[in-house]
């Protein structure tokens, strides 16, 4: 069988060509470095299979980058039967510099010309018969995305003599900079004989719509707040209960009336109880106020699992189920899962909004525009990358830090992506957002869920700006980028990837999260004799024990001792976690099940919220509201700067230098920790503020001393 | 313990062992467990540097 590898720039399709001819899934992105490593497939066509190698894009194949490293090592000596060099049309002159070095190598080419379609539609031509006849080589329209010329691509490469002749299309100079002037050569070539072949409609100097709406999205003021306005249109979208907040900014300015006033449903022991399913269906939507997408598909999924729920239950009971097996099914098993999988619709519309930011081209400008933000903490604009794909999950996050070629900004980047919350902590960060406001009437879910992101965000500069002056200092390395040209993401791409996303998702709550549950509903029912406990008795069970064994470490935080007889249950989640972010909700809602069935919370069906088991909490404990909602903002804050999920672990051991990955646990530990206390002891009592701010005067006045010392030491 | 006890009981036990004979196979291949990719866009997962 044949083999071919894939070579050519960053962003001129290479993956979306390897997609169409392998049928794999790869990701599709549009910053350079998505690709790190050489990926294989096979494209099977009317001549039989061919061997795909997709290799790293690469600007040209001298040896600086890892990328140009992996992909020159294997064109000399992987001894493909061929090379198909895709060139994106939209920005010739500087693909073809990579050309022209391929066809120096002694093994057959092709070009692949990428993105004539969106050559013709800027009104602008190729002749292509023209770069055919100066190259040497045959040369292929194809449009990747569309998959367009790909068949015809593939049959001119089968053609392919088994041979090849490198040539070169310059002469050699003889005197100075040879480097320097072999590429000004190249340039030369390139600029007088293949250029001619784009003939372009719009005068040279006129800016194209991508040029004219970079004026706004890169500008030097309004770029920065234009960003903020987007993310924060992005959560309102996913989170919001308010939509546009068109009840009101406040509770009180609140003018909708709920579905009972309007006579549709009503209140029956503290629960709303519908007319008929059309309100059901239309409580998904409005009750009180209009809902945002996000959380609309939310409560469709909840209502259909709460029917299932409620549906195997009562086929339980009447079939004379024991009261621990309705237990361990209904408040364990379909308890823990059912809270978690109610969450991914909102984490696929936060999904499906950062894809269509990337896909469109504008992360590559932000990534541009916060270069200059980002040098004055010791990163590049590049730690960008890899920091906004932690948004989606840390693993692939931490693996694209091999784009970073500096080892201390890569050590850096990999310690603070856990900082930018992955859609497994959504749960935690929306279900604690959401349990404040139910149980206190304060705030707005969706403003406390964007200011911890921005908080994570904080914590991530503040800790980059503490390594950089310390322990990992250094130069900041220039930061290069091509920014591609704005267009539309391909809808059949955002479908991909928002069905990777679910089936992992899916996979993954019935896997691990389904054992973690019976794990937990376990050890919560049997004492440290393994005899049955039942609810009542739960405080005696094992797993009771572990967590007030461990309650009193979580004190400074506010979710320890001074939670009273349950607060054990946020030790058991934040334990939990560590297989699995979404386990801390899973355990709280198996927990809080239980717990409010024998706390005397009014239901028989027991706490079905995390609102209730604050509600419990808050009676059991007798803390004050201000105190216990400063303990679960720091809560969540606890866990979303902590040591991440065991994959993640294994992911940074594995990519960081040797030696620093336990450093990095003791960071992760200690970062959330101190900033949890932080949180917890200023809400509560504000005159704590006080000796933070000399603490942290302190610590930063002791790094300044330390550094001039070390300066004057070395000079 | 009524039939339907009996039922829960197999069918939970027999799906615990399913999930946790899953994550040893993984650890076999070098594979990522409740890694929230597939992989092939990680392009990491298993592979040491």
């Amino acid at each position: 069988m044949k083999t071919f590898a894939l070579a050519g720039n960053p962003n001129c399709g290479k993956t979306t060509l390897f997609n169409a001819l392998t049928g794999a899934t790869a990701h599709v992105g549009n910053w350079p470095g998505v690709t790190v490593d050489k990926r294989e497939g096979t494209y099977k066509g009317e001549g039989g299979s061919v061997h795909i190698i997709d290799l790293p894009g690469i600007y040209s194949l001298s040896p600086y980058t890892p990328e140009e490293v992996i992909a020159s090592d294997y064109i000399s000596n992987g001894k493909p039967d061929g090379i198909i060099n895709i060139v994106d049309a939209t920005n010739l002159e500087r693909n073809l510099y990579l050309t022209t070095q391929l066809l120096e190598v002694d093994v057959p080419v092709i070009i692949a010309l990428n993105m004539t379609d969106e050559v013709e539609k800027a009104g602008d031509k190729i002749d292509v018969k023209a770069l055919e006849e100066e190259l040497g080589v045959p040369v292929v329209q194809i449009s990747a995305l569309k998959k367009t010329g790909i068949k015809q691509l593939m049959a001119r490469a089968a053609a392919l003599p088994a041979e090849r002749k490198g040539s070169t299309f310059f002469e050699m100079p003889s005197e100075g900079d040879m480097e320097g002037a072999i590429a000004n050569a190249r340039y030369n070539y390139i600029t007088e004989k293949l250029s001619p072949a784009k003939v372009k409609k719009a005068p040279k100097g006129e800016l194209t719509k991508s040029d004219k709406i970079d004026g706004v999205l890169t500008h030097r003021v309004w770029a920065i707040p234009v960003f903020i306005a987007v993310l924060f249109l992005v959560f309102h979208l996913t989170f919001s209960e308010n939509l546009f907040f068109l009840n009101g900014f406040t509770e009180e300015m609140g003018w909708m009336p709920s579905l009972v006033e309007l006579g549709l449903a009503a209140e029956a022991d503290g629960e709303v109880v519908y007319n008929n399913f059309g309100v059901e269906i239309l409580s998904v939507f409005y009750d009180g106020t209009v809902y945002s997408p996000g959380v609309i598909l939310t409560n469709f999924l909840n209502l259909f699992l709460d029917h299932i729920s409620d549906g195997i239950i009562t086929l339980m009971e009447n079939g004379g189920a024991a009261e621990w097996a309705v237990g361990l099914v209904g408040d364990g098993i379909l308890g823990g899962i059912f809270a978690v999988l109610g969450f991914l619709p909102q984490i696929l519309t936060l999904f499906l909004f950062f894809s269509i930011l990337e896909d469109s081209g504008y992360m590559a400008r932000i990534a541009f525009v916060l270069d200059r933000i980002f040098r004055r903490f010791g990163l590049s604009g590049r730690a960008f990358m890899p920091m906004i794909m932690g948004f989606g999950c840390s693993i692939p996050a931490t693996v694209n830090t091999r784009t970073l070629a500096d080892e201390k900004e890569r050590t850096a980047t990999i310690r603070v992506i856990p900082f930018f919350s992955c859609g497994a902590k959504l749960p935690i960060l929306t279900a604690v957002a959401g349990g404040i406001v139910a149980a206190f009437g304060v705030g707005n879910a969706d403003v406390i869920t964007f200011g911890m992101y921005v908080f994570g965000v904080c914590t991530a500069v503040v800790c980059v700006l503490l390594m950089r002056n310390t322990t990992l200092k250094g130069e900041t390395p220039p930061f290069i980028m091509e920014l591609p040209a704005y267009r539309m993401p391909a809808f059949k791409n955002l479908m991909l990837h928002l069905w990777d996303k679910t089936k992992h998702f899916v996979k993954k709550a019935f896997t691990i999260i389904f054992a973690s549950t019976v794990l937990i509903w376990l050890f919560s029912h049997v004492s440290p004799s393994w005899k049955y406990l039942p609810d009542e008795e739960m405080q005696n069970s094992v797993l009771a024990s572990i967590g007030m064994f461990l309650q009193p470490v979580f004190t400074p935080l506010g979710f320890g001792s001074q939670l009273g007889s349950f607060g054990w249950v946020f030790a058991v989640a934040a334990i939990t976690g560590l297989v699995a972010k979404e386990n801390v909700i899973a355990t709280f809602t198996t927990l809080a099940l239980c717990i409010g069935a024998y706390a005397g919370n009014g239901t028989e069906e027991g706490v079905e919220e995390l609102a209730g088991l604050i509600d419990v909490i808050a009676v059991d404990s007798g803390i004050s509201r201000g105190e216990l909602i400063s303990a679960l903002i720091a809560f969540i804050i606890f866990n979303m700067t902590t040591v991440p999920c065991f994959a993640a672990c294994a992911t940074a051991k594995a990519e960081l230098p040797k030696g620093k990955f336990r450093w990095t646990l003791l960071f992760w530990l200690s970062v959330s920790y101190i900033a949890g206390a932080m949180v917890y002891t200023v809400g509560a009592y504000v005159w704590t503020l006080a000796i933070w701010v000399v603490v942290i005067a302190a610590a930063v006045a002791g790094i300044i001393i330390y550094n001039k010392r070390k300066k004057n030491e070395c000079c | 313990m009524n039939v339907v006890d009996i039922v829960v009981i197999v069918a939970v036990s027999l799906a615990v062992l399913g999930v946790v004979g899953w994550i040893i196979y993984r650890k076999v291949k070098g594979k990522k467990i409740g890694c929230d990719c597939d992989c092939s866009s990680c392009g990491g997962c298993g592979k040491k540097k």
